[in-house]
C-alpha cells in the first residue's frame, strides 16, 4: 500500500514537473517594451536585438544580457526586465524597466489613496479624469515620474499641498501598490482627561476641545473641576495655543480658576504662623512657554508663568506672581519591545525681586521612573497591551526655598500619590520638602502599589508615610468583552490602605490622576 | 543638521581620495523615505581649500541617486554625474562607502608644499513640494502662516560637511 502511495506521488511530481516545464517554453514574447525612457536613448543595433525577442521563446538569461548591455549604453541608469501576462494565453509581454529607482521593475497592483492614519479617503473629490489617469498606472512598471504627476494633480484637485507618495509591497509577488496619503489638514478632538471620584476628596475631571492644523498648529480648551492636584480644589478654564516648526514649539496658555479650600486647609491656615502661605480665591495665569526638542526623546522647555491672585486675607486684595521656569525631560527604552523604560524629568521654577513679583522663592522637582514588561512585544495589539504584566518603580523629590505660593507647594496623599492617605490630614497646607517612592506590579486581573513619601517643611521633623493601593481589574476579572473590558478595567476601584498603627480606614478612588 | 567627523585623504595618483567610515549620511528621515519605496538624490561637494573655513580654491559636485528595493531590501545607487555608475544589491554601509569611494578631486591646481583642507559638503534632496500655489490649502493669512511653516518643514533637506587638513602634498606621497 505504502509502496503504490509512492509511486503515485512520484508521477504526479513528474507530470508537475512536466507541465511547469511545457509552460515555461510554451511562453512566448508578445511584445518588448522599454519603461522609462525614450527608445532612442539606445544604439539602433541594441534596439533591433530588443525588437527580435518578439515572437520567440522567453528566455530569462537572454532578457538579462540585454538588460545589461541596455545599463552598458545608459550606466546612469539601473536596468532590469520585468514580464506581465499577454493578452493571449501562453503570452507574455517583456517590459525593460530603465529608471533610476530599482523599484521601477515591479508592476504597479493598485493604487490607494488615504489619510495620515491609513484610513481609505471615501469619495475624494478628484475629477474622473485623473481617476482614469490613476487607474492606468496599474498593470505597469513603477514610474517615478508618473507617479509624481498624479501626486501633484492629487494636491491640486484635494487643494492639499501635503499629498505624500510612497510604495509598498502588493499581495502578488513582484508586484507593489502606490499609496498616496493626504493628511487632513483640519482635525477636532475632544477628550475627558483626569476624570475619577476619591472617597475624601470627591470628583475630579477635566474636559478638553482641541482644533489642529496640519499637526503644526493648535488651539486647546480645557474645562477643569480637579481636587486631585493641588492642595486646593480649583474650577474653571483654561484656553492654549500652538504652534510648531522643525524642533520648536512654541505655547501660550491662559487659565483662570476659582480655588476653593477644604476645612482642614481653612483651619491650618487661620492658625498658622505670619508669614506662611496664604489662601487666595481666584487665580489667573498667563504662562508662555518655549519647548525645544534636542532629540525626539529629549525636550527641554523653557517658560515665564505670571499669576495673578486674588488673595482672601487679611482684607481681599491682589498679588502677582512672576516665575520663570525650565524644564528637562527624557524617556528611552532599551529596545524596540519596550521591556526596559526609563524616563524623568527635572522642573525649576525661580520667582525672585528681578521679576517683579510678590514672592521671591525656588522650585525644584526632580521625577524619575523605570518600568519593567517582560513580555512586551514590538508591536503589540490592544489585547496584549491589556494583558502585560509590568513592573514599575518612581521617585520624586521636590525642594521649595523662599515663600511659595499654595498652587506651587507639594502635597502627597490623593488618587496617584501615597493611596489611603489623604492630602489635607498630611499637610493642608502643603509643604516645602517632599520625598516619594512608588512601586507598582500591573497584571492582567489586578494591580498592587506600595508608596512610601515624606512631606515636611523646612527645620520640621520628617515623618514617613507608607501605603498599599489594590486594583481588581474588574473588566478582565468577569471576561467582560472588547470595549467594556476597558472602561470596566479603567473604572475599577483603587482600595488604599495607610500602614499605620492608629485606627485608620481605607480611600477609595475611581480614575483620576494627571 | 551640520556636523563633523574624522575623514581620511590619500592620494590615488594625481586624484585626492577620501575614506570617511563613520560618516553614515544616509540618516533615519532618508532611510525611512528610502523604505517607502521613494528614491532619494544625494548632492556632494568636495573643495580644497586654504583653511577649514576658507572659500575653496576648487571644487567638483557629484549627484548620487539612492533607492532601496523594498523586496530585496537591498540598496542600489547611480551616480548621475560625473562618469555615470550604477551598482544593485548593496547594504547602506556598502552604499555609503560607494558614494565616497566615487568622489576624487585632482592635485593639478596644489604645490607640494601647500597646506590645504578637503572639505565636503552633502545634502539629500527631498522629493518637490507637491502642487503649484493653486494647491493653497487655505486663504486665510493663519492658513498661509501654516503652510509656509508646512512647505518648509516639507522641504527640509538632511545635509552634513566634513573637512580633514591641513594637508601637504608632499607628506601624503611619503605616507603611500
Amino acid at each position: 500500500m505504502r509502496m503504490k502511495l509512492r509511486i503515485l506521488l512520484l508521477v504526479i511530481g513528474i507530470l508537475a514537473g512536466c507541465s511547469i516545464a511545457f509552460a515555461q517554453a510554451a511562453a512566448t514574447i508578445e511584445k518588448t517594451e522599454i519603461s522609462g525612457i525614450s527608445e532612442d536613448k539606445l544604439s539602433a543595433g541594441l534596439r533591433a536585438d530588443i525588437q527580435a525577442l518578439q515572437g520567440k521563446a522567453y528566455d530569462e538569461k537572454v532578457a538579462a544580457q540585454l538588460a545589461e548591455r541596455i545599463q552598458s549604453e545608459l550606466p546612469e541608469f539601473v536596468a532590469t526586465t520585468t514580464t506581465s501576462p499577454g493578452t493571449q494565453a501562453g503570452n507574455l509581454r517583456l517590459v525593460f524597466v530603465v529608471a533610476h529607482n530599482i523599484n521601477a521593475k515591479y508592476l504597479v497592483e493598485s493604487i490607494k489613496l488615504e489619510d495620515e492614519n491609513h484610513n481609505e479617503l471615501v469619495k475624494p473629490k478628484i475629477s474622473d479624469e485623473l481617476l482614469a489617469d490613476i487607474q492606468k498606472m496599474v498593470g505597469h512598471p513603477v514610474d517615478d515620474t508618473e507617479a509624481d504627476m498624479i501626486r501633484d494633480r492629487l494636491a491640486t484637485e484635494l487643494k492639499n499641498k501635503h499629498v505624500r507618495r510612497s510604495v509598498a509591497k502588493g499581495e502578488m509577488p513582484d508586484h507593489v501598490r502606490i499609496v498616496y496619503q493626504a493628511p487632513s489638514e483640519n482635525s477636532i478632538g475632544g477628550t475627558f482627561n483626569a476624570a475619577g471620584y476619591h472617597s475624601r476628596q470627591k470628583f475630579s475631571g477635566t474636559v478638553s476641545g482641541t482644533y489642529t492644523r496640519l499637526g503644526y498648529m493648535g488651539v486647546r480648551v480645557d474645562a477643569s473641576n480637579d481636587a486631585d492636584k493641588l492642595i486646593e480644589r480649583f474650577a474653571g478654564y483654561k484656553y492654549g495655543a500652538w504652534i510648531e516648526h522643525k524642533r520648536l514649539r512654541l505655547e501660550g496658555k491662559y487659565s483662570s480658576y476659582r480655588a476653593q479650600w477644604s476645612n482642614d486647609t481653612l483651619y491650618a491656615d487661620a492658625h498658622s504662623a505670619a508669614g506662611s502661605p496664604t489662601l487666595y480665591r481666584l487665580r489667573d495665569t498667563i504662562e508662555p512657554t518655549l519647548k525645544v526638542t534636542i532629540t525626539p526623546k529629549v525636550h527641554a522647555t523653557f517658560g515665564y508663568l505670571n499669576s495673578l491672585l486674588q488673595m482672601q486675607s487679611p482684607v481681599l486684595h491682589f498679588e502677582t506672581v512672576r516665575t520663570v521656569t525650565g524644564n528637562l525631560d527624557y524617556s528611552f527604552s532599551t529596545s524596540s519591545s519596550k521591556t526596559h523604560q526609563f524616563s524623568g524629568s527635572y522642573d525649576i521654577h525661580v520667582a525672585g525681586d528681578v521679576l517683579g513679583g510678590a514672592q521671591s522663592y525656588t522650585r525644584h522637582r526632580f521625577d524619575q521612573s523605570y518600568s519593567f514588561s517582560p513580555n512586551s512585544k514590538d508591536h503589540p495589539s490592544f489585547k496584549e497591551i491589556l494583558d502585560q504584566s509590568r513592573l514599575d518603580f518612581s521617585i520624586s523629590l521636590g525642594r521649595i526655598t523662599g515663600s511659595a505660593p499654595m498652587f506651587e507647594r507639594f502635597s502627597l496623599g490623593n488618587s496617584q500619590t501615597l493611596t489611603g492617605w489623604s492630602k489635607y490630614e498630611i499637610a493642608p497646607l502643603g509643604a516645602d520638602r517632599m520625598a516619594y517612592a512608588s512601586m507598582a506590579f500591573r497584571h492582567k486581573y489586578a494591580e498592587v502599589h506600595y508608596n512610601a513619601g515624606a512631606l515636611w517643611d523646612e527645620a520640621q521633623p520628617i515623618v514617613l508615610r507608607n501605603s498599599i493601593g489594590v486594583k481588581p481589574k474588574l473588566g478582565s476579572i468577569f471576561h467582560a468583552p472588547g470595549p467594556i473590558r476597558i472602561v470596566l478595567d479603567i473604572v475599577s476601584p483603587t482600595i488604599g490602605f495607610p500602614l499605620t498603627h492608629s485606627n485608620a480606614h481605607p480611600i477609595i478612588s475611581i480614575g483620576g490622576g494627571n | 543638521m551640520v556636523f563633523s567627523q574624522s575623514m581620511t585623504v590619500r592620494l590615488d595618483g594625481d586624484q585626492l581620495r577620501l575614506g570617511a567610515p563613520q560618516l553614515h549620511f544616509i540618516g533615519n528621515e532618508v532611510l525611512a523615505r528610502l523604505r517607502n519605496g521613494i528614491a532619494v538624490n544625494y548632492i556632494f561637494k568636495i573643495g580644497i581649500a586654504a583653511d577649514r573655513y576658507a572659500k575653496p580654491m576648487s571644487e567638483s559636485s557629484y549627484r548620487f541617486v539612492v533607492s532601496y528595493d523594498i523586496f530585496e531590501e537591498k540598496f542600489a545607487v547611480n551616480r548621475l554625474e560625473p562618469n555615470p555608475r550604477s551598482i544593485t544589491h548593496l547594504s547602506q554601509t556598502a552604499v555609503e562607502a560607494w558614494c565616497l569611494d566615487s568622489i576624487s578631486l585632482s592635485t593639478s591646481r596644489l604645490t607640494p608644499e601647500q597646506s590645504f583642507w578637503i572639505v565636503l559638503d552633502y545634502r539629500a534632496e527631498e522629493p518637490k513640494a507637491s502642487g503649484g500655489d493653486s494647491a493653497t490649502s487655505s486663504d486665510t493669512l493663519i492658513g498661509q502662516l501654516i503652510d509656509i511653516f508646512g512647505r518648509k518643514s516639507q522641504r527640509q533637506e538632511t545635509r552634513g560637511a566634513i573637512s580633514s587638513g591641513p594637508h601637504r602634498l608632499s607628506e601624503l606621497r611619503k605616507s603611500r
